[in-house]
């Protein structure tokens, strides 16, 4: 069985964000790390591989500072990675042809990915890859395991949890999942130090980058904050309720 | 709820920008050893002692162990996570590859391995520091059958190790002990004797426990030079019959070895670390080293556990330092005195007070200036094993004279900083819900361990100074010597490098009347050592905080290094001017100490 999970390096979750000429400065972010529900995954591909064997190939498609995840990804067990280079790939539908030629390359059949990532949240990476490998995409799964020739993948749905059943080649996007991607051991980080990361390009997955038929048009910031409003004493009371209902819509 | 984060940055910054510590130790066998890797080790050991040892240090002091019919028995969470550090293979870092341990070098597994650990959880880390105490001086001193039965287990953790120096009449005169080891005729031992104050002398985290136990031969002179060192396991192996242990199973005897503990010490703080009276009653042992010849081994051991307890002293006050920090972020009370902050709430953020600022920043600065000194002395004490003497001998030399001044002014600093952190939380800080107060009562320790700080005193000025011939301190001269006089014209260093270098004079001058007065009249000496002891203490972390501005000058407009040379700053002007009244103090002599009539104290 080839597991392939597909992995992004964002700003950490606490790392401090600045924003230069209207963009997230990402020379300032202090720490990167691994996206949260690509940990999830990551986890799941572990567990997988535990149950039922095959190779894991972690795949990510960013700058030169995400063969710090990838090896981060080995110490806990991934056993091939690739770095595609981004070459400033910024659409959402180029970075899906690249990691979809990276997985088809790999030869991999069961492929995991997070949900959405953390730092742009678009949600269209599983999906996307799914369509061009031809593969089934089960979305928003929190557990997976393997049963006779295909999966069962488990998820909440608005009215209790899903059981969902799938043959490969088979497409999985985490929500939370089950288990917390487990911390790597000594012996991890030591045979993850020795581990080769192939750094391929587009030309190496024969996909051609053409122009992008997404621009960004303009961009403007948040509307700044209205100023808090402070009312005191019991009086106040018919006061607050009306805001409450007219202007914040709250009740 | 207590907060901790491991200050990997912190030495981030110290190993690759300060210290160079991968290219210090080019050539000590360590070749595969590179920044990436020791990156990965400090982020994946920081990850551990959070998950795993954090959450059971404040258990531990609140359920602590259980003394019952001569056993120990741990909290089950203790088990559970010293499992973990063997199973994720934690607690092997410092020992070497053919053990099974993973052979890094001192600086991550004796300096960030310690202060990570006794960060998290202070009573969990003695445990295996302890052990790999053992393991080295019997992998170094022991035996082969001994190394090769007792080593693997001992890296791994599944074997447990103490050292059994102390006995009811005899502390620090170690000469006076009365532990008896009469010989068998199969070269193996016959250990009687008690022993008191034994750190994890009894436990049941470990299948078996290994003692190394200092005891008396016949036929040895009187005092500390007939003291022999010897291996006594809790339970002996169960097919060993005579001699030594080559070739035979693991299995144990169920029986003990003679080996029983009569007690468990009621302690201040580290409620989950035992402090045993162990008996040992014709037990079989067997000697590591010379006959006779304990003592210099057993140094070993305890240079080494000098070492680890100085940080421990660091490893509290930082982990104290960061709920410090954080409550007082949360707190607002008072307004600024030059104006109200914060208009829309009730009082500002205690940070607008002066002498909050004054608390946090001692304890800050002095927590970082230690650190960087801790690192540099693990990067000496792997130079120590060069072959190249220009290298080695000024490791050594170094290493012996900064061995009781970590031990003692890291400690000293550790129990001030978190009696700080105390008072920057008022009367939080009282509360144990905050965890400061069990920070304040685990470490008090430190200043006692391994030789009180007055002895750590006395070593360093009657013994380490003097060492052949002053060399020692020659060592430490030459490169400080060096840095001030290649700084003294760069105008920005100015202010770090003059107060270094009036520092290094008055330290020159200062020994050089201890050794004089000290010849004509020993309590000149004795009476001025712990503020010697402090004086240098200060003049070591001047020359650090010296040397990480130097590197912070080069990246000034980045927050990090910008808050790095404030820090420096605040170092040289409200901490530093302590030598001031030290050596005033020193000077002053023994006579307002020893003119005092006894019989009115």
């Amino acid at each position: 069985m080839g597991i392939a999970v597909l992995l992004k390096q964002v700003p950490d979750t606490t790392a401090k964000i600045s924003v230069s000429g209207d963009r997230v400065d990402e020379t300032a972010v202090s720490k990167w790390s691994m996206s949260p529900y690509d940990e999830y995954a990551l986890e799941a591909a572990l567990q997988l591989k535990e149950a039922g064997g095959g190779d894991i190939v972690a795949i990510t498609c960013g700058p030169i500072r995400a063969t710090k995840m990838l090896t981060d990804a080995a110490a806990v067990g991934v056993d091939n990675l690739i770095l595609i280079q981004d070459e400033g790939v910024t659409d959402s539908t180029h970075v899906q042809s690249l990691l979809a030629a990276a997985v088809k390359r790999s030869g991999s059949d069961v492929v995991l990915c997070g949900k959405q990532a953390a730092d742009t949240n678009g949600g269209s990476t599983g999906p996307g890859v799914s369509h061009l490998i031809g593969a089934a995409c089960v979305g928003m799964i929190s557990e997976v395991y393997a049963e006779g020739d295909g999966f069962i993948a488990l998820r909440a749905s608005p009215t209790g949890n899903e059981r969902v059943e799938v043959s490969r080649p088979c497409l999985f996007t985490f929500d939370k999942g089950a288990t917390e991607l487990r911390r790597p051991n000594v012996r991890g980080i030591m045979m993850a130090k020795k581990k080769q990361i192939e750094t391929v390009t587009s030309d190496d997955l024969g996909v051609a980058i053409g122009t992008s038929s997404v621009s960004l048009q303009s961009h403007s910031p948040p509307p700044v904050k209205p100023p808090g409003q402070k009312f005191e004493g019991a009086d106040s009371v018919p006061v607050v309720v009306a805001k409450l209902r007219d202007e914040a819509n709250v009740i | 709820m207590t907060v901790w984060e491991p200050p990997i940055r912190e030495y981030d910054f110290l190993f690759n920008e300060v210290f160079n510590a991968i290219e210090s130790i080019e050539g000590l066998g360590f070749e595969d050893f590179d920044a990436d890797y020791l990156a990965m080790l400090t982020e994946g050991w920081g990850m551990h002692a959070k998950e795993v040892w954090l959450p059971i240090n404040e258990l531990g002091d609140k359920v602590g162990l259980k003394f019952e019919d001569g056993n120990i028995s741990m909290p089950q969470e203790f088990k559970d996570a010293y499992r973990k550090g063997i199973d994720e293979g934690w607690l092997a870092t410092a020992c070497k590859p053919e053990h099974g341990g993973m052979g890094v070098p001192t600086f991550f597994s004796s300096v960030t391995w310690s202060e990570f650990g006794t960060s998290a959880c202070m009573a969990l880390s003695v445990l295996p520091a302890l052990s790999i105490g053992v393991y080295e001086v019997l992998t170094s001193n022991g035996r082969q059958d001994l190394v090769d039965y007792f080593a693997p287990s001992l890296a791994s953790g599944e074997l447990a190790g103490t050292m059994c120096l102390t006995e009811p009449h005899a502390g620090t005169d170690l000469g006076i002990i009365t532990t008896r080891a009469e010989p068998e005729d199969d070269g193996s031992y016959r250990i009687s004797g008690t022993k008191i104050f034994i750190t994890y002398g009894e436990h049941d985290m470990t299948d078996n426990i290994v003692h190394l136990v200092l005891a008396k031969a016949p036929g040895g002179p009187e005092g500390t030079r007939g003291i022999s060192l010897f291996l006594v396991p809790k339970y002996l192996p169960a097919e060993w019959e005579s001699g030594g242990v080559e070739g035979i199973s693991h299995d144990l005897v169920p029986e003990h070895n003679g080996v029983t503990c009569s007690g468990s010490e009621e302690k201040m703080g580290l409620h989950a670390s035992p402090t045993c009276v162990m008996n040992f009653d014709d037990s079989v042992g067997w000697l590591v080293g010379p006959l006779h010849g304990g003592m210099p081994l057993m140094f070993q051991m305890m240079n080494r556990e000098r070492l680890a307890t100085g940080i421990m002293g660091l490893g509290l006050a930082e982990i104290a330092y960061q709920n410090a920090l954080a409550w007082s972020r949360d707190r607002r009370q008072g307004r600024d005195l030059r104006g109200i902050r914060d208009p829309n709430k009730p009082a500002d953020n205690i940070l607008v007070h002066p002498d909050v600022r004054r608390m946090l920043l001692e304890a800050k600065v002095n927590n970082e200036g230690c650190r960087a000194l801790a690192v540099w002395t693990g990067i000496l004490i792997d130079q120590m094993n060069s072959d190249d003497p220009e290298v080695a001998e000024p490791a050594e030399a170094l290493v012996a004279l900064f061995t009781p001044i970590i031990k003692a002014h890291f400690t000293d600093l550790g129990c001030e900083t978190c009696s700080t952190c105390m008072q920057v939380m008022g009367g939080a800080g009282y509360c144990s819900e905050f965890g400061v107060e069990q920070f304040y009562r685990d470490v008090r320790i430190s200043k006692i361990w391994e030789g009180t700080n007055g002895i750590q005193a006395l070593d360093l000025a009657g013994r380490k100074i003097t060492q052949n011939m002053g060399k020692n301190l020659r060592h430490l001269m030459w490169p400080l010597t060096e840095f001030i006089e290649k700084n003294r014209d760069i105008p920005e260093m100015g202010e770090f490098n003059k107060p270094l270098h009036q520092g290094v004079r008055g330290l020159q001058q200062i020994t050089l009347l201890m050794i004089a007065e000290g010849m004509a009249n020993p309590h000149f000496l004795a009476a001025g050592a712990t503020d010697y002891c402090r004086y240098f203490g200060n003049v070591l972390l001047g020359y650090m905080w010296a040397k990480m501005a130097k590197v912070c000058l080069e990246r000034q407009g980045e927050p990090f290094y910008d808050a790095k040379l404030a820090s420096a700053r605040f170092f040289f002007k409200r901490i530093y001017p302590e030598t001031i009244s030290l050596a005033a103090k020193i000077q002053s002599g023994p006579k307002t100490l020893m003119d005092y009539p006894a019989e009115m104290f």
